[in-house]
Parts: structure tokens; sequence; C-alpha cells
């Protein structure tokens, strides 16, 4: 043993092993989530709902779940999150953990005639103040078959954020987001999310670390894609491996590097175009708060902008 | 008094991240004719800090360095002694990072080449005094890679040739058993990098087989490099650092000997916040 010991000491001082750097996952809230995000069920009939809690460190945790559904006239719900229909409407199933709870809508109809599901298309789900969308409701039936002939109402969850008529307009008015639902015979649509963030966020850059970054970032829709542009006068320091990153971490390289997202590297000052939604298919504009100057491969921001 | 002063060297490593300083074996003594020092030796630095510009330090992905290096001094006439330093053999690492709860990993990367190396002569300008003094002239080769591994960011040396120009001054207290030598050099780099003053002391004692050395270097950038300095140059440009060590040396016979060392950098800029140790054997002629 002490042979291996000796033997493994020279082989790490001559040489160099990798190794390795154990740190915390960055702390985000813990969340619930149910599964699936809402259910459909004829009276009589059971389906089961799970929830996954996700804790403050991003893992998945297996944790007791107290499950609560209501009116109870239309539904019951077991300790184990079976679902059972009892009589024609639309519930509210809730799950919760801790702090952390969630809820979705549990449909119960009599027949395939009915209204079981309302799905919601938009033309457009990030506006800019004053820009319109039009929304499109479809109802279908407990076997996912067209249902025609409902009327729909249209309601949105913060009104100076967006405005939709009875038409399914969607109007931006104010900066926010706003969740926009369909209501046909009773039953709730998913809530369809409409971003509206006045078309751009707008930062300047600051030096971090006794580093150097200097300029304006510029994050906006532009043809339906997220892009991130910096100014002309744009300068940082530079060290091999200079990365660019959208976070909410403008302290810890690592965090940066684990929650972030990277937009590629650059090699130097002046103008620079990164288009986000090329490779991050599902960024929003009002996801991350601050563009990061990185030094990738030692972890150390350089500087970043917040963007506002 | 060459018994002394053989021994007092810690390896160079003017290469990213830690620009150790040039200490000479034999301080303002030059070696005498015929006569050398040659020491193989091995320096290891694993930072997970770094000082950066502005002196803060800042946490980094842990970053090793491990030097494998021949020093050289030899005596061609009792006045001029030549000096080689080539680190044949020094790697960087980067070591992965794994989040505890998530399990998630960043790989490391590691690179390996030649370092950068040095050449030098030192001339006995005052010797046989009770104050002896030597000037030399040192020559940075930048021989080590400036852009390795996947990373690239990984270097075994700076890029750039530099010109040093150093005066040292030593006594010796005989018959005590007791040496010091301090120092004053002019570093003149190239490629934008900016200049440097450096200084130095040391006292150190012979106790038997046992010769301990304490030793005080600093460095200070003159900050007057250009902004246009190589993308490797934002960690290497500029470095300060402040920077007691100890050696121990232990004279196994009269030729032959080991030492080990440490050094760490208390403040400085532009400086991995880490020690450097190092171990060796040495050869006296």
């Amino acid at each position: 043993m002490v042979g291996r010991n000796l033997t493994s000491g020279i082989i790490l001082i001559l040489g160099g092993c990798i190794g390795t750097d154990l740190v915390d996952d960055p702390m985000v809230p813990g969340q619930l989530e149910i599964q699936p995000d809402r259910i459909a069920l004829l009276v009589g009939s059971m389906e089961e709902a799970s929830a996954v809690y996700t804790n403050t460190f991003g893992v998945v945790e297996n944790v007791p779940i107290a499950w609560n559904i209501g009116p109870a006239t239309t539904a019951s719900v077991s300790p184990n999150g079976v679902v059972t229909a009892k009589a024609p409407g639309q519930a509210l199933l809730s799950a919760a953990y801790s702090s952390t709870t969630d809820s979705i809508r549990v449909t119960v109809v009599a027949n395939e005639a009915e209204v079981a599901f309302v799905d919601v298309a938009v033309s457009e789900a990030s506006l800019s103040v004053g820009e319109t969308a039009t929304a499109v409701a479809t109802s279908k039936n407990i076997n996912g078959a067209e249902v025609t002939g409902g009327a729909v109402q249209w309601i949105s969850t913060d009104g100076p954020v967006v405005e939709v008529d009875a038409a399914g307009t969607l109007l931006a008015k104010g900066i926010g987001v706003a969740d926009v639902y369909a209501i046909v015979d009773g039953v709730y649509s998913l809530g369809v999310p409409i971003i509206v963030g006045g078309g751009k966020r707008v930062g300047t850059f600051q030096s971090a670390n006794g580093y150097n970054a200097s300029g304006m970032a510029v994050l906006a829709v532009v043809n339906g894609e997220l892009v991130l542009t910096f100014s002309d006068d744009f300068m940082t320091s530079f060290a091999l491996g200079t990365f660019i990153y959208l976070a909410n971490d403008n302290v810890s390289g690592t965090t940066i590097r684990n929650e972030g997202i990277e937009l590629g590297e650059i090699t130097t000052n002046g103008a620079h175009t990164f288009n986000v939604t090329q490779n991050f298919p599902n960024a929003t504009i009002s996801q991350f708060q601050y563009v990061i100057v990185l030094c990738k491969p030692a972890s150390i921001p350089f500087g970043y902008a917040q963007l506002n | 008094m060459p018994n002394l002063i053989d021994m007092k060297k810690l390896p160079l490593l003017t290469i990213l991240y830690f620009a150790a300083q040039f200490c000479q074996a034999g301080g303002g003594w030059p070696q005498p004719k015929g006569g050398g020092y040659f020491k193989l030796g091995q320096n290891m630095i694993l930072a997970s800090t770094f000082y950066g510009p502005t002196g803060k330090v800042v946490d980094i992905t842990t970053i090793g360095l491990y030097t494998t290096s021949l020093y050289g001094e030899y005596g061609f006439t009792d006045r001029i002694t030549g000096i080689v330093y080539f680190p044949f053999f020094v790697r960087s690492t980067l070591n992965k990072i794994k989040f505890r709860q998530s399990g998630t990993v960043i790989p490391g990367d590691g690179f390996s080449s030649v370092g950068d190396s040095e050449i030098g002569v030192k001339y006995g300008v005052v010797t046989g005094k009770p104050i002896v003094v030597s000037a030399s002239l040192i020559l940075g080769l930048p021989l080590g890679k400036t852009s390795g591994g996947e990373s690239r960011i990984l270097q075994t040396g700076d890029g750039e040739f530099n010109q040093m120009v150093r005066v040292d001054a030593s006594h010796s207290f005989y018959p005590k058993p007791i040496f010091t030598s301090v120092y004053v050099a002019f570093n003149n780099r190239t490629k934008n990098f900016s200049d440097e003053a450096r200084f130095g002391l040391e006292l150190g004692a012979t106790l038997k087989k046992f010769t301990p050395i304490f030793k005080l270097n600093v460095v200070q950038s003159l900050d007057n490099g250009g902004t246009a300095v190589a993308r490797n140059g934002v960690f290497s440009n500029n470095t300060e650092y402040f920077s007691p060590s100890v050696e121990l040396n232990y004279e196994v016979t009269g030729h032959l000997g080991l030492s080990g060392s440490a050094a760490f950098a208390f403040s400085g800029q532009n400086i991995l916040a880490a020690p450097n140790w190092g171990v060796g054997a040495y050869l006296k002629l």
C-alpha cells in the first residue's frame, strides 16, 4: 500500500494528472410540476397524475406529494395522485410539497360530444408594445377529434400587458408577460404566455475582477429571432478562450458556465452579432439578466452587462 | 564560500500564471574555472485562486503546472560563468468541474511541451572581497507554447523574448556559516509586454550537511506595455508579486545533494495565488 501511494505520488508530481473541482450546483427556486399538464376524463374513469419536484440545486428529487382537487363533486384524487372523474365539469388538481405548488385543470365529460380539450395557437408570442397578434382556439373531444360550434371566450391574465378581444386579436399594451386563455363550454385551454418586451433589452458593460469590459449590448427580437448585438465601441480584456454568455449570475464563472448559455467565442473588440435562437430555440428575451464576457477555461468573468 | 552558495537556486518559470524568479545559484559569486553546479528539478503549482489585475484574489478553475527542468552553471573562467535553464518537460492542467448535486461535469484539459528557457552569462565584477559583486545578462528564450490543449488556454510559455540585466552582491560572515545576498534586475520584455524591475534578498546558513535558505523576491511591473498585447498576455503581462520562500538543501556527498523549496506570493497581480513546491537533486563540480 505504501509503495502504491508512493508511486501515485510520483505520478501525480511528474505526470500532472487532471484533477476534479467539486462545486455546488447553482441555487434555483425549488419547483413542482404536475404531469401531464391537463387531464380529460369520462365520468367514472381514472387517470394517475404525477408531480416532479426539482430541488434548489436543480436536481429532481423524490418527495412526498400532497394532492388536492376541487370541486369534490367533479372529481376526486387519491394520496397517490389517481384522479377519478365523478360528474361533468372542470376541476383544479393541485400538488404541494414544502413551499412549492402546482395545479392543472381536470375536465370531466359525460360523452364524446362534449368539449374536453381547448388548444390555442398564436401567430406571435413575442410582441413589442403596440403590436398585435392573432389567437385561434380549437376544441376537441375526449378522443382528440375536433368539436365545432362552441362559443369561444378569451381572457388575458394581465390586461395592461396584453388585451384580447372577442375575436382573439391580441394587442400588446405594456411591457411584461401575460397568459392568454380560451374558454369553450366552460373548458379552459392551457395558458399561452405572451411576452411584451418593447422589442429589446439594453445593457452597458461593466468591468469585473480587475479586467476590462465596456460598450453596449442589445438583446432584441428581430424577425422572430432573438439576436444579441454589441456596439461598435465594445471593448474587453482578452484571454485565450474569451466567450460570451447569457446568464442570470454575474459573479461565479462556474455557475455561468453551468446554467448560462454560451453564444460563442470572441477574439476582437468592436461590433458583434449573435443569433441566440439559432442555437437555443427556446431562449426568450426575458430569460436572462446578464450578458457575460467570460474567460471560459479559467472561469473568470471579465465583465458583464445587465439587461434592462 | 562556493560550498555555501552553490545551492541557492530556485527554478525559473517565466510562463503563464506564475513567473517565478530567476534566482541564480551563486549570488554575487561566479563559479570558479572548471567548477559547476547542475540541478535536475521538479516544481509543482496547483492553484484554485488567482491574483487578478488589481491584486484581488479571484476564484478560478484549478490549474496545475508541473515543470521538470535542468539548471546549470559552469565556470569558463574564474570570473565568467555560463548559465542555462531548460524546462524540458512542462505540463499544464485544467481541472474538470463536477457539480455535487447534479453530477454535471465540465471536462478538464491538459497540455505538455518544452517550456520557456533561459541562457545567460555572469561576470564577477568584484571578487575576493568581503562583498562580492557580479553582473549577469540572461536571455529568455520563448521555446514554450502559448496556446495548448483543447481549451487553448494552457500555456508553457509567454511567447516573448526577454533580456534581463541583473546585479548580485553577496557577503559571507565567515567563520560563521552564514551568508547573505541581494540583487536588483531589469527585465526587458518584448511583444508589448511591460518591462519589470526585480529585487531580492536571501539569507542562508550551513549547518553541517544542511543549508536552509530564506529568500524574498519582488517583481514590479513598469506598466509600460502596449495595449495590444497578445491574447495570452492578459494573464502573463504586468505580473507583480511579493514572494518569500524557503529552501532546504542536504549535502549527500561532497558533490551530490538534494533540495526542497516552497514559495508563495503573499501579494501580487496576474499570478497564481498558490505555493510553488520544488524538489531537486544537484551535482557540484
